[in-house]
């Protein structure tokens, strides 16, 4: 009998499924600033013969917001590329056990990870500013360190619910 | 004791043979071998030339080479060396700033070893010679640094910043009309190939560099090991750097002129219209706040003649 | 202990957690910031958030994203089906012609589409119906979509050049270029194998399409005219030196989104899908990169790169033999593991070792990225064979790896040739404007 997934673990799952969509909108409205801004310098350059000085900054900081909404999206969409050797030699019997030891670990340099750009988050006083426009990189930081948590909650979240169904099918099984 | 040193360029480089290999060999030396030198060129420790300093500050690197011209606002003591008519070559660039050294250093949170400067700019075209004032009317030129730019706005062309890898295809393509950059840049960027004309003299003066050492790395050492690192790193240090920026512009002159480069003298008299095109920007420049001074007070240090 | 033992301890560590299925990009951000904090306890942390924001915040990384939205909207706008019924229109009636017109449609989409995995996709939806119409052998079709397929990292744009870009520091643009010539020399060594094996074994191909009139056939290219201009202004503005590479892109994806307008196609269900996707592709390459910087930097630590240097310089290796030897490295790893994969982890090894020996880094990445290709295609572990498998769930997968094998030896051929014949990679690079 397959069991089914406490309703908290669902409630948390839906959550988690509603912040990651508001991160997704984010990175698609800076996917297409990303657009805008570089159409834009190319215009200002060719058309007008006046290019915008240090537009460059404003590409590379909304390359952040694009970076960590995607990173951060496509792990609930099964983007991050992992290599499936074991799932070919060895069955659910050993991969339910490996995978719980791999999710653990992936959680915990996730969460360093974002720990790490909460911390290391810096603006003028250590020159973490960008070239032309002077813009903080603080802010930015801490853009990061938030998808970098949120995927590590999605991880710790299959941890739990794959501990759950260690005796039956894990509905977040890496397929092919 | 072993202290690693990090840069990003790659370990031929020349400035390695002209600054970090002399101080590690000088260091090996005062010290009897006890005190050396682990070298991480290549970026090994940091891929990003703008955060050297962040790396230092955080303990990666023991001792970092750094481009305080990267974040003029976070340096504008030491930046203020780039300002037109501070200097008027590499040499008198770096002991313009070690006249000022002792202020420049309240900017470092960390313990400056080295601090010279590469020589003034020259301004590199590919389809118009820029003989006169009016010549720059409307042209596109590529600047070093943000603060280089109300200069050129003033000189009546339009300042853009780009990455220095892509200005050699930049201005072989007509994206930019001319480079101003210090004449080292020359070989290093083949910039004799898409130039047809170098004007020798632009308003501006030299770009800082500095040799940082991490504060707590220095202060958690003993005063005999302090002495050492203070011997190695004497002035005669950033000397050697001004003198190899010195010779590697001469080279990258020689370079563009064998390559068939039309070489544009601006005489003195046109030199004085330029200057007068550049005053106002000039005197709110000076008027800048920069640290606890402003400005025109520390290139005022700098340009003080020693006594 | 010695740091190059530590970057052992480090490679065994890391695949290891490859074998658990830990995500690539995370194993390597692991490992890396184990091995830091082992060889230098306080660099671990600011390392860990610096190499991320770095990554992040790289300037020319710009492309990933700009150049996945361009491909995902000539998917949705119906830009890719142009391009397939054009190549069948002029190829469907010939021996294995469909076949053909497919390996013709995934190169013209690849120059539209960063990823291989698009690239099969895309076109394998549109043509293996087609072909099963017309009761092609199940091998031959989804082996020339798999491998069709693989050109979208060669022919540019290409999320793989720009990932070796970015670790080589090399020119994106000069590594697009380079990509130009052998993908259409592979294209048409595609061809030439389909035209083999259906000469071989004509009831693998046992009909074609009608022939249809030259009037319908001209029909079909105007109708893929505006796919075609966006390739042509973007790979013909990077090499005439008009646009950045980055810029390109940016004007490609315009491009793209305004004939997706124009065609009435950027419906609320197709802009979803379109972004999603994007940001899918996207959050995969900036992952990998997160953990590929953490990892190199490791690598730096410990110093391993240069006792390996020495090591082959003492031994006396010409340039020649250690691309070779590393070429043949590649296409064993690529039976196992992914291409992006491969790439972080040899490139900052490989680099440092064959750059001193005079090896011209244009060229030898795009040998390997073809190296990489054959591993897309290659058992046990071929994703292009997986997409394809996903596609046509009725064909087993052993007859889809037997029919790859032509293919995989198309791409050593292109291999060999381009190791003999370097021009053939560095022409286009070399006389780009810029
Ligand atoms: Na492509
Ligand atoms: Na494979």
């Amino acid at each position: 009998m397959p069991r089914q997934t406490p309703s908290a673990l669902l409630w948390v799952d839906r959550q988690l499924g509603r912040l990651s969509g508001l991160v997704a909108i984010l990175g698609a409205l800076a996917v297409l600033g990303l657009m805008f801004v570089t159409l834009t310098a190319v215009l200002w350059r060719y058309a007008l013969n006046d290019p915008i000085f240090g537009i460059s900054d404003i590409s590379t900081m909304t390359l952040i917001v694009v970076a960590g909404a995607s990173v951060c999206y496509g792990a609930r969409h099964g983007a991050h590329v992992s290599v499936n050797v074991i799932g070919m030699v060895a069955g659910r019997r050993l991969t339910r056990f490996t995978d719980a030891l791999m999710r653990l670990m992936a959680f915990g340099i996730l969460a360093l990870a974002s720990y790490a750009l909460a911390d290391k988050a810096c603006g003028a006083e250590r020159a973490c500013l960008t070239n032309n426009m002077s813009i903080v990189h603080r802010p930015f930081y801490y853009f990061l360190s938030a998808t970098m948590g949120l995927f590590a909650l999605n991880v710790l979240l299959q941890l739990v619910v794959g501990l759950y169904h260690l005796d039956g099918d894990d509905p977040n099984e890496i397929a092919d | 004791e072993e202290l690693s040193l990090a840069y990003f360029m790659g370990p031929g480089h020349p400035m390695n043979a002209a600054v970090f290999t002399p101080f590690a060999e000088a260091l090996a030396e005062v010290s009897g071998g006890e005190m050396t030198v682990q070298q991480y060129p290549g970026g090994a420790l940091n891929s990003a030339p703008p955060r050297q300093y962040g790396i230092l500050l955080d303990g990666v690197a023991d001792i970092v080479f750094a481009l305080p011209g990267y974040t003029g606002e976070v340096f504008p003591m030491t930046n203020a060396v780039t300002t037109p008519g501070v200097c008027g070559s590499a040499s008198e660039c770096t002991q313009a700033l070690l006249r000022a050294r002792d202020v420049l250093e309240q900017e470092y949170e960390a313990e400056v070893l080295a601090i010279w400067a590469n020589a003034p700019p020259v301004l590199i075209t590919r389809d118009r010679p820029v003989r006169r004032l009016e010549d720059l009317d409307g042209m596109l030129i590529r600047v070093t640094a943000s603060q280089d730019a109300p200069f050129v706005e003033a000189l009546g062309a339009s300042a853009v910043a780009q990455p220095v890898n892509v200005i050699n295809q930049n201005l072989t393509n007509g994206v930019i009309d001319g480079i101003a950059i210090g004449p080292s840049g020359i070989p290093s960027f083949n910039l004799h190939e898409p130039a047809n004309y170098i004007t020798t003299w632009f308003p501006g003066s030299g770009s800082a560099f500095v040799l940082l050492m991490n504060r707590e790395v220095y202060d958690g050492l003993s005063d005999e090991q302090r002495g050492w690192i203070d011997a190695a790193a004497d002035d005669a240090l950033s000397i050697a750097g001004g003198e190899f920026y010195d010779r590697a512009a001469a080279r990258g002159l020689q370079m563009a002129a064998e390559a068939g480069v039309e070489m544009i003298e601006i005489p003195e008299e046109e030199r004085a219209r330029w200057n007068a095109a550049i005053a106002d920007t000039l005197s709110e420049v000076r008027a800048q706040n920069a640290g606890p001074m402003t400005v025109g007070e520390v290139m005022d240090l700098m340009m003080q003649p020693d006594g | 202990m010695d740091g190059s033992l530590i970057a052992l301890v480090g490679f065994i560590a890391l695949f290891a957690c490859l074998v658990i299925r830990m995500p690539v990009g995370i194993s390597m951000m692991l490992v890396g910031t184990i091995g830091i904090y082992v060889i230098r306890e306080r660099a671990a942390i600011p390392k860990l958030a610096g190499e991320i924001f770095n990554e992040a915040s790289n300037y020319p990384l710009t492309i990933i994203p700009l150049f996945v939205l361009m491909g995902n909207l000539a998917g949705v706008s119906g830009m890719s089906r142009d391009l397939y019924s054009a190549a069948h229109s002029w190829l469907g009636h010939l021996k294995g012609g469909l076949a053909s017109a497919t390996v013709v449609g995934c190169a013209g989409f690849s120059a539209l589409s960063g990823s291989s995995l698009a690239a099969a996709l895309t076109m394998g939806r549109v043509s293996l119906p087609e072909m099963q119409r017309y009761n092609y052998d199940n091998g031959l079709a989804t082996g020339s979509i798999a491998a069709g397929g693989t050109l979208g990292i060669l022919i540019p744009p290409s999320a793989g050049f720009v990932i070796y870009a970015i670790l080589t520091e090399e020119s994106i643009g000069q590594l697009f270029m380079a990509g130009v010539i052998p993908g259409l020399m592979l294209t048409a060594l595609f061809v030439v194998a389909i035209w083999l094996v259906v000469l071989r074994n004509p009831e693998k191909a046992p009909r074609g399409a009608a022939i249809v009139p030259l009037r319908e056939r001209f029909q079909a290219m105007r109708r893929a005219s505006a796919i075609v201009s966006i390739i042509v202004i973007t790979i013909g503005g990077i090499y005439l030196g008009v646009f950045s590479a980055v810029e390109a892109a940016g004007v490609g994806a315009a491009l793209a989104f305004v004939i997706t307008a124009f065609r009435g196609q950027l419906t609320r269900a197709n802009v979803i899908e379109v972004f999603t996707s994007t940001l899918k592709s996207t959050g995969t390459v900036f992952l990998i990169l997160f953990g590929a910087f953490v990892f190199k930097s490791f690598i730096g630590f410990s110093g391993v790169t240069y006792d390996l240097s020495l090591w082959v310089e003492a031994q006396g290796f010409t340039g020649m033999q250690v691309v070779l030897m590393f070429l043949l490295i590649f296409i064993i790893l690529g039976m196992f593991m992914d291409g992006f994969a491969i790439l972080v982890l040899t490139v900052p090894l490989v680099q440092p070792i064959i750059e001193p020996l005079g090896v011209d880094m244009i060229w030898f990445g795009v040998l390997m990225v073809i190296c990489l290709e054959m591993g897309l295609i290659s058992p046990p572990v071929g994703v292009n064979v997986f997409v394809v498998k996903g596609i046509a769930p009725g064909v087993p997968l052993n007859t889809i790896f037997r029919g790859i094998w032509p293919f995989w030896f198309a791409m050593l051929l292109a291999v060999i040739l381009i190791v003999v014949f370097p021009q053939i990679a560095l022409l286009l690079p070399q006389t780009m404007f810029g």
